[in-house]
């Protein structure tokens, strides 16, 4: 899994390393339970300072991405979702993207289509098809 | 003549052969980058690019050109001190020379790069860098470690051999001095075990495996390369030391073993950067990497970056690692490589030409025999004489510290028999004085001739009355 980290960006290192962590562990390429490198591994590897990184895995461990423990550094947690609820915190923003999209004249076939591809589902269903 | 032939066969032509095979593979693509630049993936059958490639080329062949213009030239001159300081000059010409047209090259293309966005639309970052997180949590632990260190302690042996039961007193400090130079270049090896096992893993795909793999495939090979380095040296190392007990050592087995240490280890660095190439070529496939971090690589070959805390980073092109110049140790470094290749160019030269062209001289001053030449070289009591022999040519021997140039001959040297002597003779085809002495054995002579065989009368009319 590749993290890339843009310097000449506007978005904070560590809000880059957050973003593509889920963005990963959303597409399967992290899957749950995978080990993610330690703090100071990641911080070398990348050239920055251990403080972006714990930064970022703070981040990552509060909003429930990831599981950090002493010995074992830090792992992928994926939340069960039995309910199937909506996490509260997201829905504000998934409306703010819905109507920015609608406003820009995409259509909700054309988003569909796009959530579909992100979740994979097309691949689930063809899948299930078989 | 001899010394010119030896320095351009050993030296001058395999050093620019080197650079410029170096310099050759260090103009083709690696992935998506050229001359040290990042490259879009339609970049390379443009033909302002390709154009540019086949221009750094024909640079390349003009440095060679130059560099043999340069040696032949440094050829002509029949003294061996300013031919030796031309050659001299001529490797500091090489190191710098051959890397010219790659930074012009870098030069053109970035500003070519730059107007092909502007024209795109295309931003450029150039700070820009990819990390795989799965080969960095997967990271192999030191190589050859055990390996590595059992060669290291064995190569300190001669060194704390030396200081037990060292040779005779004159020359312990120098023995141990090169014993010791020799087992550190195996400690320094030992410790670059660490350095390979914490550099950047290698993004070749998209796929962690293949990183993973490809990153293996380099630590295992450097790794490798640095035990087959630390091995033979504590064998050049023994051999060393062993030879310094020897009565008489000739210069060409020193030369010849030399030779041999240099030509397996540098087979052992060729044949490790070859297969970590290959690995490379054989796993990365079609991938064009995001990240494009230009900004950090000054001429396209220089490593410096501030944030980075790595020391050590996979060079852009070619093959090989390089240092991060941002790091203390990187500036500290090349600070210290930069002063010891200036000034052993440029003191060497000096003393050669002064060793050549200053006199030697031998008078009798107050009882006392003094040879002069650029200080005092030696001075010995007539009382002390014993013998004194004029002969037309030196005995067949070998230098054990000092210079053994065409023309001169000084400090100690080792006769066939294994006598030690002290000498400081200008080779001009016969005329020199053996004088045997309470303390050992000398051969002297002054620049001139007839003074030389004056002397010797005077030194025979005082021992003949002694």
């Amino acid at each position: 899994m590749l993290l890339t980290l843009d310097f000449s960006s506007d978005i904070p290192i560590y809000v880059q390393i957050r973003n593509e962590i889920v963005q990963a562990i959303g597409d399967g390429r992290l899957k749950d339970g995978e080990r993610l490198p330690t703090v100071r591994a990641l911080a070398a590897e990348a050239g920055i300072n251990s403080m972006t990184v714990n930064k970022a895995y703070k981040m990552l461990k509060l909003e429930g991405y990831i599981i950090t423990d002493r010995r074992n550094g830090a792992a992928v947690h994926l939340s069960k979702n039995e309910d199937n609820n909506m996490p509260e915190e997201l829905e504000d923003k998934i409306g703010l993207v819905v109507a920015e999209v609608k406003a820009k004249g995409v259509t909700i076939d054309r988003l569909v289509a796009y959530i579909r591809e992100i979740y994979g589902a097309d691949n689930k269903d063809k899948e299930g098809e078989e | 003549m001899g010394m010119k032939i030896l320095m351009g066969c050993v030296c001058i032509l395999p050093m620019m052969l080197i650079f410029y095979g170096i310099m050759y593979f260090e103009g083709k693509p690696k992935g998506n980058i050229l001359f040290g630049v990042t490259l879009w993936q339609e970049a390379f059958e443009d033909e302002k690019i390709k154009q540019m490639q086949k221009l750094y080329k024909k640079r390349l062949l003009l440095i060679n050109i130059m560099t043999i213009a340069l040696f032949v030239a440094g050829c002509i001159p029949k003294r061996e001190s300013i031919s030796m300081s031309i050659f001299m000059m001529l490797i500091l010409v090489i190191i710098i020379a051959y890397f010219i047209p790659f930074a012009i090259a870098n030069r053109q293309l970035t500003s070519y790069k730059l107007t092909a966005n502007q024209t795109n639309g295309t931003p450029v970052s150039g700070e820009k860098i990819a990390v795989d997180i799965k080969a960095v949590a997967n990271r192999e632990p030191v190589m050859f470690k055990k390996t590595g260190l059992a060669g290291m302690i064995a190569g300190i042996i001669p060194v704390i051999l030396e200081i037990i039961i060292g040779t005779s007193s004159d020359m312990k400090g120098y023995n141990l001095l090169v014993v010791g130079v020799l087992s550190s270049v195996g400690i320094i090896m030992f410790c670059m075990l660490f350095v390979y096992s914490r550099m950047k893993t290698d993004i070749v795909s998209t796929d962690s495996a293949v990183n993973i793999q490809v990153t293996r495939v380099r630590n295992y090979q450097l790794s490798r390369m640095s035990v087959i380095f630390i091995w033979v040296n504590t064998i050049f190392t023994f051999y060393i030391w062993i030879r310094m007990w020897a009565d008489y050592v000739k210069v060409t087995e020193i030369v010849i073993v030399s030779l041999i240490y240099v030509i397996i280890v540098m087979a052992a660095i060729i044949v490790a950067q070859i297969k970590i190439r290959k690995a490379e070529d054989k796993y990365k496939g079609e991938y064009i990497s995001e990240a494009d971090d230009d900004r950090y690589w000054l001429w396209g070959m220089v490593y410096y970056n501030k944030n980075d805390k790595s020391f050590m980073v996979n060079k852009r092109t070619g093959i090989g690692t390089t240092i991060n110049m941002a790091k203390p140790a990187g500036k500290i470094m090349m600070a210290v490589v930069g002063i010891i290749v200036a000034l052993s160019i440029i003191g060497s030269s000096i003393w050669m030409i002064l060793l050549d062209f200053t006199p030697v001289s031998l008078t009798i001053e107050q009882g006392k025999l003094v040879s002069n030449q650029i200080g005092n070289e030696y001075t010995i009591n007539l009382n002390a004489i014993t013998k004194a022999e004029l002969v037309d040519e030196l005995p067949d021997m070998s230098k054990r510290v000092g210079t053994g140039m065409d023309t001169l001959y000084k400090g100690l040297w080792r006769e066939k028999d294994g006598t030690d002597c002290q000498v400081c003779v200008r080779i001009n085809g016969g005329c020199y004085i053996k004088i045997e002495t309470v303390s050992g054995r000398y051969y002297l002579n002054d620049e001139d001739k007839s003074d030389t065989k004056e002397l010797y009368d005077m030194l025979t009319d005082y021992i003949e009355n002694k």
